[in-house]
């Protein structure tokens, strides 16, 4: 189900919530443990049993491969090797098969003329996000970073519901202690979630859906015929700004259910926009995945290690196969190509600067420059096909004609100029909650901007985010 | 505990506020504590959200008789006709219904009360197979399943969760705008819509426009809605499968009434000829006369099955007196159409006659109106229409010359916009 549902919010958040905190009062910590599982199964079950007997298969298998990296651990490494090859096999396969099988014999077909039949599959939902969490799992075991794992523990672990769906992509480390310590949640805890999931759905059903209604007919114009330099630009910005709301809404969202559990996820978001080069824009941008490919992939790729020539080959093959994460097309892998090129030119240039820091105008011109390199990024991310982001391209370029903006172009820059500014200057939802995944908070610091305007704003916010539901959307993030 | 305590008073306040404003303002007409000219008596959302008004609306009078169709049988068939044996009764046809949505709205109605009597109408669009869509303001929350007792509760959670709702609050606002000016009532409490009151309300463009250019408006219409690729149908919430075709939610229609008990009744609105040549100039006759056997085996199928008489068919659609009434070429309105789909209320009270077996002296239809279709009859009936069609493209040149060329600028500008 989503988030942004009356079955969510009525129903299933509160139900597992009272459940969970009635077995810790009764003292009864395994229970609860069992129940947020159990809900986390249903909260998948709920789209699709089909993918929920898909999710528990690859469970028990994954338990399975845990246990013997486990075993393996102070033995010989040829054998830990072989369980760790075992288990990215396995899940690549099982990804490849139901996300890039079709994308595969699609290009063969281009290519070769052989007709071949396509797979009838749908995509189980979030299948990127869990598959990376399990690799992930598997090599910090294969690295003996985890020396034991109950099947409750890993159950939670997997399919935990805030972040199962679209993340934020935890390692174990962070979640896994969480569960076994139980952190008490005191009513300041669970107001702070509750705000920040507010923001959240605030973000989701306030903003992102409407700024879609904006940019989505006009891409769906520019793959029939030219659009204007207006159309263009305000396509390319409203989408810029939906991704991101929308995006770092989900992820809001299940950073405020985690923490009436008592668990603190990681931050996914950090006002990516205000990035002043690409290389920052990806530590504030989606910051759990720009983590996993550091860790897993760059490194695994031999990162930096091997000269500048590897090191700038390894980042970009990094993000070519970080954008055929985010889906199964041309356009996403030509999306990770240019990302991968933005990020060789910026750390080129600053090795020429060699370490001398900028100047505040050089701050400013960064800044701009890099948004402007993500918003032309967005457009291939977002357009279905090239001839579409041709026409977006060359609309922007002023190719096919600048005309005095009409009502529609006025009234739609009247939505995306303001929320422009917001992420550029105005603060994200961690400075207005003060929240820290690392538990550092202090609670009287919250009770402080908890005060009675913002918790009569808080509560307005979600009433009228709540009142926006009728129209159920679907969040951006779960296809990829 | 007391910032959320606040955050909490501060939502309750606003869900308490935009709740009663919507309960007062009523714009889907359901809670009618208010109801006053001038205020909000009038409702645009009746036109613009039909399914969800009538998913509510036919709670209220639980009818053990109803008509499932499109706009065609929304218009034109009386609840009140001398053939209606039950009561009470209620119209539950609506714009572009198809069968999909058609079959969950007989079990919507049969989960209140159990039916006695369905009339369901079909256009030839339907009977030909294509894909059976779910419209956007089609909510399946709203509406009972008997196999189901638990959606009871979930479409009486869901109806005051509609106060609750930014949509509902812009339908309010609309419905306050909207109360200016001289306007009759146009949507009965049976649930019709009131052709006469509909379409000669200042804003129609059958008014703006005139008769005759809103008849041929509408004929270059239907030709976008042909050349259109539909859209996906959206999986079926039961199993998450594709669902059938427009056919296959026909045959659940009837089954579910053999199963019932209902006595069915089904006829083939008797659109404009207009309508026939634009099926065939896109090449659908075929389509359409295969829709017809199939549907003629289907009944017999289900009479064998059920060692019953079969359901009864008709045909209306053929070229008859009705159907091939000359297109006025000035601001009079026809006799039996508002436009070629659309027929008027006279026309719909001859279909019940036939459905019905009703006589009403001084008011018989055309003897050539409507035929029953059976396994004897099928081929026969379509032999003569085609050979009616050719009779009408060779006796209304100047009309089909005027449709082909509709259809070619359509192509072109398809060609240039697939999607629009």
């Amino acid at each position: 189900m989503l988030f942004n549902s009356y079955a969510f919010i009525l129903l299933f958040l509160p139900l597992t919530v009272a459940i969970f905190h009635l077995c810790r009062r009764l003292g009864w910590g395994r229970g609860a443990i069992v129940s947020l599982a159990l809900a986390s199964l249903a909260f998948y079950g709920w789209w699709s049993l089909k993918g929920l007997a898909l999710l528990v298969v690859l469970m028990a298998v994954n338990f399975g491969l845990v246990q013997w990296l486990i075993r393996e651990r102070d033995g010989p490494r040829a054998r830990a090797k072989a369980a760790l090859a075992a288990g990215l096999v396995f899940n690549l396969a099982v990804l490849g098969y139901f996300k890039y099988a079709n994308f595969f014999l699609t290009t063969v077909d281009q290519l070769t003329g052989l007709k071949l039949a396509l797979v009838t599959v749908g995509l189980p939902l979030g299948i990127s996000f869990f598959t990376f969490q399990k690799i992930a799992l598997l090599v910090d075991c294969y690295r003996g970073k985890v020396d034991r794992m109950g099947i409750l523990e890993y159950v939670l672990f997997v399919s935990f519901f805030p972040q199962l769906i679209a993340g934020p992509i935890v390692h174990h480390s962070e979640v896994v202690p969480q569960f076994r310590a139980q952190a008490p949640v005191t009513a300041t805890v669970a107001a702070q979630g509750l705000a920040i999931f507010t923001l959240g759905l605030a973000k989701k059903v306030l903003l992102a859906d409407h700024l879609g209604a904006v940019a989505s007919p006009i891409f769906a114009a520019a793959g029939e015929g030219p659009v204007d330099f207006g159309q263009a630009w305000i396509a390319a910005l409203a989408y810029t700004l939906q991704l991101y709301f929308d995006f770092s809404g989900y992820s809001e969202m299940a950073i405020g259910c985690a923490l009436l559990f008592g668990v603190r996820l990681p931050l996914n978001f950090d006002s990516p926009y205000k990035s002043s080069s690409i290389i920052e824009f990806w530590r504030r941008w989606h910051m759990t995945l720009s983590r996993f490919l550091r860790d897993y992939l760059y490194i695994g790729l031999g990162g930096n290690r091997h000269g500048k020539v590897r090191r700038y080959l390894n980042l970009f093959l990094t993000m070519l196969l970080g954008g055929l994460w985010h889906g199964a097309g041309w356009t996403f892998l030509l999306w990770g190509a240019l990302h991968g090129v933005y990020l060789i030119v910026n750390h080129a240039w600053r090795a020429i600067a060699a370490g001398r820091s900028p100047s505040s105008i050089g701050r400013l011109a960064g800044a701009i420059l890099t948004f402007l390199a993500v918003v032309a990024g967005w457009v291939l991310f977002r357009a279905p096909n090239f001839d579409t982001a041709r026409s977006i391209y060359l609309g922007m370029a002023g190719f096919n004609g600048i005309g005095a903006p009409t009502t529609e172009q006025t009234t739609a820059m009247m939505l995306v100029a303001p929320l422009l500014a917001l992420v550029w200057i105005g603060p994200n939802t961690q400075t207005l909650t003060g929240y820290v995944p690392d538990g550092a908070t202090q609670a009287a610091s919250w009770r402080a901007r908890f005060a009675t305007a913002r918790a009569l704003a808080t509560g307005a916010l979600f009433a009228c985010a709540f009142l926006s539901l009728t129209k159920v959307s679907e969040f951006l993030y779960f296809q990829f | 505990m007391r910032g959320l305590a606040l955050g909490s008073a501060a939502a309750a306040v606003v869900f308490l506020v935009v709740a009663t404003f919507n309960a007062v303002v009523d714009p889907y007409g359901f809670v009618r504590w208010v109801d006053t000219p001038g205020f909000n008596h009038r409702k645009p959302a009746l036109k613009t959200r039909v399914r969800l008004v009538k998913a509510v609306d036919v709670r209220r009078l639980r009818p053990a008789a109803i008509v499932l169709g499109s706009s065609r049988s929304h218009i034109a068939l009386r609840m009140s006709h001398p053939g209606w044996r039950d009561a009470p009764r209620y119209n539950l046809a609506f714009d572009n219904a198809s069968p999909r949505e058609m079959y969950a709205y007989l079990r919507h109605a049969y989960a209140l009360r159990p039916l006695k009597t369905v009339v369901l109408g079909l256009d030839s669009d339907q009977i030909k197979g294509a894909n059976s869509w779910l419209a956007p303001d089609f909510n399946r929350h709203l509406l009972l399943d008997p196999q189901r007792p638990w959606t009871k509760l979930r479409a009486d959670l869901a109806k005051p969760m509609l106060l609750l709702s930014m949509d509902t609050l812009a339908a309010s606002i609309r419905t306050l705008e909207s109360q200016g000016g001289v306007q009759r009532d146009w949507f009965a409490p049976d649930g019709q819509r009131l052709g006469p009151e509909f379409f000669h309300r200042s804003t129609e463009e059958y008014v703006t426009k005139g008769p005759a250019a809103y008849f041929w408006e509408i004929d270059r219409k239907e030709f976008s809605y042909k050349t259109l690729q539909p859209p996906a149908p959206e999986l079926e919430p039961q199993n998450g499968r594709t669902p059938p075709g427009s056919f296959g939610y026909i045959r659940r229609i009837v089954a579910f009434c053999r199963d019932h008990g209902i006595a069915l009744r089904i006829y083939i609105t008797p659109s404009h000829a207009h309508q026939m040549e634009i099926s065939a100039l896109t090449q659908e006759s075929a389509a359409i006369e295969q829709g017809k056997r199939s549907l003629v085996a289907l009944l017999a199928q289900d009479a064998a099955k059920a060692r019953a008489a079969p359901y009864p068919l008709w045909d209306f659609s053929g070229y008859s007196s009705v159907t091939t009434e000359p297109v006025t070429a000035d601001r009079h309105e026809m006799r039996y159409y508002w436009d070629s789909s659309h027929f008027k209320e006279e026309v719909g009270d001859w279909v019940l006659d036939r459905l019905f077996s009703t006589v009403r002296a001084g008011h018989e239809p055309p003897a050539d109106f409507g035929r029953r279709l059976t396994p004897q009859t099928v081929e026969a009936e379509l032999a003569e229409i085609r050979q009616d069609h050719l009779d009408y493209v060779r006796s209304h040149p100047a009309d089909i010359a005027t449709l082909r060329t509709m259809l070619d600028d359509e192509r072109v500008r398809r060609a240039a916009h697939p999607s629009e």
